[in-house]
């Protein structure tokens, strides 16, 4: 049973929920850009949370399915359709043996992901599949999907679907809330409220190691280097030059550049639905309260 | 090496994020510190292994990223609770990894920015390089890429202006004061003097790496014919 990409989209990955355990050794937990998203999309096909899926950025492409199965969107919108009509996001949608999914332009956010029944089935790389593109490692060959390429799917069995699970997520992209970082104290005080009160813009520069922002120049108070160490996810670097950049789900295990600050966990789908050009600002938030965010958004998929 | 209980230091811990905590030991970089790294970093690991999703230990540090559910306060409260107890670091020395480098100029692309920064000639460069006796304190950046201290300093040079998108696999390079192995073919900033035939980082091999951290390597040149016989050869 494969999914066929008859025309691939802009970059069309195989993911699931990342490879932990790893990073000791140099390797990127990696994952979905909208953990969020990618879960819902599971759950409302019955699968489980880490089932692997296709994650579809900024525009998607044509597919062609070999066998008839359910499958079910979420994230942002993307218009889809088979046979010219247009199929719901976060709904089971069956399509048969023959059908062309055809996926175009967000019409609103970076990202979407397309489920289904059972999930896709790759080779898995240290019980994870998904995609890690700087290493060409996991996923579907290492690589985005191209054309001809043929993704199996796991064999669909008769199911109910659970019709009555809702998520509320907040995918508001203007706001996005962080805790300070492990070298705040290295910007003077200026440089902190320049942070946390001015806009950015995400730049054209992003991919899935790094979101760059451009906003407020900052500089820390010292000439000196920090020393290189662990990079968590969502850390906010500031280079040499001043400019920011999100560490995101590629990212390299390690780095030397201070981190004035770290988007909270219940906010990282967010940052996975930034798109070049959108701009936003930083809201500062305790530890405490991040973390009773964090609970909370988590609690929204254990119904 | 083993060291008093009254010389064993503590590390300060602090959340990193909500979903992270940070331990670090130190404020410099040393053998010394490293072994406390590599000490607490098995033994964490270890004692925690249901708790943590995963680990990144530094020079002078290691970040623990949380497994989903498990609290960074409370976290926090167990390792504080666990460097209150007696500890005795015990490091097994391991064997020296004898590494081939072909520093001919095919491979080399920048001993000549290193040899004009440095002053140094390229025959200097590679006599100081294969002399040297160096420690992988750590993995980091990417897959297998082995942090090595031990660089003579007269061979320090700073980084490339701009990366290069690609840099071969095998790749030996100078990045500021610290010397380097690319395992992977990736994009990387560092002066590249020379590259290895061996392959020094395998998907297959995750458990057992060739360069752990904590290694102890030693590099010796080779003529561009031995690369030829070595290329592609399994450590």
């Amino acid at each position: 049973m494969n999914l066929t990409v008859i025309k691939p989209g802009f970059q069309d990955l195989v993911q699931d929920l990342g490879r932990d355990g790893y990073t000791h050794l140099g390797i990127s937990p990696t994952g979905a850009a909208d953990k969020a998203s990618m879960k819902i999309a599971n759950l409302l096909l019955g699968n489980n949370v880490n089932d692997p899926v296709i994650e579809i950025t900024l525009f998607g492409g044509s597919y062609s399915f070999d066998c008839t199965t359910t499958v079910c969107f979420a994230g942002s919108h993307f218009p889809a359709s088979i046979k010219g009509k247009e199929i719901p996001f976060l709904k089971p949608v069956a399509v048969k043996q023959g059908d062309i999914l055809t996926i175009s332009g967000s019409t609103s956010g970076a990202r979407c992901y397309l489920a289904i029944q059972n999930g896709f089935n790759v080779a898995k790389l240290l019980e994870s599949s998904s995609t890690h593109l700087m290493s060409k490692s996991g996923g579907y060959r290492g690589r985005n999907l191209e054309l001809n390429d043929r993704i199996p799917f796991n064999k669909p069995e008769k199911r109910q679907f659970p019709l009555d699970l809702k998520f509320a997520i907040d995918y508001d992209r203007s706001v996005i809330r962080a805790t300070p970082g492990l070298q705040f104290n290295l910007f003077d005080k200026p440089y902190q409220e320049l942070f946390f009160g001015k806009e950015f813009t995400v730049s054209h520069q992003s991919n899935r190691m790094g979101i760059r922002i451009n906003g407020p120049k900052l500089q820390k108070n010292t000439s000196q280097d920090i020393i290189t160490e662990g990079l968590p996810l969502g850390a906010v670097q500031v280079t040499g030059n001043g400019d920011s950049i999100i560490t995101f789900v590629d990212h390299q295990t390690t780095g030397g550049y201070p981190k004035i600050a770290n988007v909270i966990a219940a906010d990282m789908h967010k940052v996975g639905q930034l798109r070049p050009g959108d701009s936003f600002t930083f809201e500062h938030i305790t530890m405490d309260k991040a973390e009773s965010l964090y609970q909370e958004h988590e609690a929204i998929f254990k119904q | 090496m083993d060291y008093q209980k009254d010389k064993i230091k503590s590390p300060s811990i602090t959340p990193a994020s909500d979903r992270s905590i940070m331990l670090r030991f130190d404020d410099g970089i040393s053998e010394y510190i490293h072994e406390h790294v590599f000490y607490f970093h098995s033994l964490l690991v270890k004692k925690f292994k249901k708790k943590i999703a995963n680990t990144s230990p530094a020079y002078n540090s290691i970040l623990i990223r949380l497994a989903d559910g498990v609290s960074v306060w409370r976290m926090i409260a167990k390792l504080k609770q666990l460097f209150e107890e007696e500890h005795e670091i015990s490091i097994e020395q391991k064997q020296t990894v004898r590494i081939p480098v072909c520093y001919d100029k095919e491979f080399a692309l920048d001993i000549d920015r290193v040899s004009k920064h440095t002053k140094l000639s390229t025959d200097e460069i590679i006599h100081l390089h294969t002399k040297g006796k160096y420690l992988v304190y750590f993995l980091g950046f990417s897959p297998g890429f082995p942090y090595i201290g031990g660089m003579d300093q007269k061979l320090e040079t700073p980084r490339l202006n701009s990366p290069r998108i690609e840099v071969m696999q095998g790749s030996v390079a100078i990045g500021g004061k610290q010397t380097g192995i690319y395992p992977i073919t990736s994009p990387g900033g560092w002066n590249i003097i020379g590259r290895t035939p061996l392959i020094l980082f395998d998907w297959n091999k995750i458990s057992n790496p060739i360069l752990p951290m904590g290694a102890r390597i030693q590099f010796y040149a080779i003529t561009h014919k031995e690369f030829s016989q070595h290329q592609g050869t399994l450590f």
